[in-house]
């Protein structure tokens, strides 16, 4: 548990690192949300307790990071690591085009929400109508990313140690018995 | 009751941690009004990503040093030779516009901006970008320690950057002209037509003014009035690239190309200045760098 929890860190950590490198790289629309995507795909594929406490941490590190107010996007986190259990019980989010079409959703309306939050608390909004094609691409790389994305979140959890891991070992009811 | 707990406690906690969002939101509000957003707590990662993200950046920015210190500079000599003649033709100007104000007797004003707009000045590094494609703001890699406060404006020789709006120990974050929250209050060079520049979240900023004539007009160089206090007065802010005049309304607009190069945003100068109106804001604690100090060098 402590070990997946250092690589979950670790991997919470790298993804705005990079992120913050890629954005003095490349123009905005070919940024993908690192921090989303990790956080999204960790409310799919890890326990509930590490995967909302990743998602404010990340929220709180990208506020730290960038211009918003401190908690307007650990607040976005939450609300979409909320979401993402509650879709993760009602799909199988865990395949790959599910989970590229979440992806794609939460990264359409996660701007609008930033956008709302910021016109309430701040007065502006950051996000205008000549960002929607920059929000569009976003949304798309996102989606191609989250692929990839699961599969490094999940090689972290995979460090968890032996007895933890038996102790996770549970029947999945969703799936059909045949 | 304890299964009772512990089957709430992540509802619980969930509550409790968007709760918090909300508050710091507010509060994180409240210190940006203030002016007032040096932020201990956010110290560690900002510390953290800060070096990990200039080691990142350096084969990059080694790389474009590189191009423009070497292979840029195949056509030097046409280019030296082009330069020499310009140099010349303003040296020329240059007498002429002196003995011009020497006439007109405004030379002793010209000297006491000059005292006026002398600074202590900052040089800083561009060690990060916005994680968010939304706003508009750059980490640099000085801060409190360099007696780096917020409200500060931040130039590059070309003109105006932005202003300081975070500190950590040995980091800021400086929000650039091209953010929506940015507001600097410019004027016309030639015709003194005053207005407000404002980000628009792309690389040009808006510039609207009430129109008296034919005040502002394509070409026309924009530089901060000094109202307000945020900036001295006479930074350079941009040029302006298209008038949009409707008659129906007060309030015209103007585009603007910024005079910085926001893309290639590497070096950067902090005015350790902060207005009057900032000085209020803050009250009277005190925290303005010592000029002296700050010549002499930061620890």
């Amino acid at each position: 548990m402590i070990r997946s929890t250092l690589a979950l860190t670790g991997l919470a950590l790298g993804a705005l690192v990079l992120q913050g490198t890629l954005a003095a790289l490349l123009p905005p629309a070919l940024t993908p949300d690192l921090a989303l995507l990790v956080a999204l795909v960790a409310a799919v594929v890890a326990p509930a307790l590490p995967a909302l406490l990743l998602a404010a941490g990340l929220g709180f590190g990208a506020d730290l990071l960038s211009g918003t107010l401190l908690g307007e996007q650990a607040l976005l986190r939450l609300l979409a690591f909320a979401a993402t259990r509650f879709v993760s019980s009602q799909f199988h989010l865990e395949r790959g085009i599910p989970l590229a079409s979440y992806c794609l959703a939460i990264g359409l309306l996660d701007p609008l929400g930033l956008a709302a939050l910021s016109r309430l608390f701040s007065g502006a909004s950051p996000v205008g109508w000549e960002s929607l094609p920059t929000v569009a691409v976003r949304a798309l790389l996102g989606a191609a990313l989250a692929g990839g994305v699961h599969r490094i979140v999940g090689g972290a959890l995979s460090l968890q140690d032996g007895d933890a891991r038996r102790r996770e070992v549970r029947f999945d009811t969703r799936r059909p018995v045949l | 009751m304890r299964d009772f707990l512990i089957r709430l406690r992540l509802p619980l906690l969930f509550a409790t941690l968007v709760l918090l969002t909300l508050i710091s939101m507010l509060a994180d509000r409240r210190a940006l009004v203030n002016l007032a957003r040096e932020r201990s707590f956010g110290d560690a990662l900002i510390e953290v990503t800060v070096p990990v993200q200039k080691a990142l950046l350096w084969p990059f920015h080694f790389t474009r040093g590189t191009w423009s210190r070497y292979v840029s500079l195949v056509g030097l000599k046409q280019e030296n030779e082009r330069l020499l003649a310009r140099v010349a033709e303003l040296e020329e100007q240059n007498l002429q516009y002196a003995e011009a104000i020497v006439a007109s007797g405004h030379l002793q004003e010209i000297a006491e901006m000059r005292a006026g707009f002398d600074v202590p000045l900052h040089s800083a590094q561009v060690v990060g970008h916005d994680v968010s494609p939304w706003f508009r703001s750059v980490l640099i890699d000085r801060g409190r320690s360099y007696e780096v406060r917020s409200g500060m404006p931040v130039v590059t020789d070309r003109g105006l950057v932005g202003l300081v709006t975070a500190t950590s120990s040995h980091a800021a974050r400086v929000m650039l002209l091209l953010d929506r929250q940015s507001a600097v209050d410019g004027m016309v060079q030639r015709s003194r037509a005053r207005g407000i520049v404002r980000g628009t979240g792309t690389g040009q900023l808006e510039f609207t003014f009430m129109v008296r004539g034919d005040d502002v007009q394509p070409g026309d160089e924009v530089i901060t009035s000094g109202v307000g206090g945020a900036h001295p007065k006479g930074i350079r802010v941009g040029h302006v690239l298209e008038v949009h005049s409707d008659e129906t309304q007060l309030l015209h607009t103007a585009t603007l190309q910024p005079a910085v190069d926001f893309g290639r945003l590497e070096q950067v100068f902090v005015m350790l200045h902060r207005g009057p109106t900032m000085d209020l804001l803050y009250g009277g604690d005190g925290d303005l760098p010592d000029a002296t100090a700050a010549r002499e060098g930061a620890p």
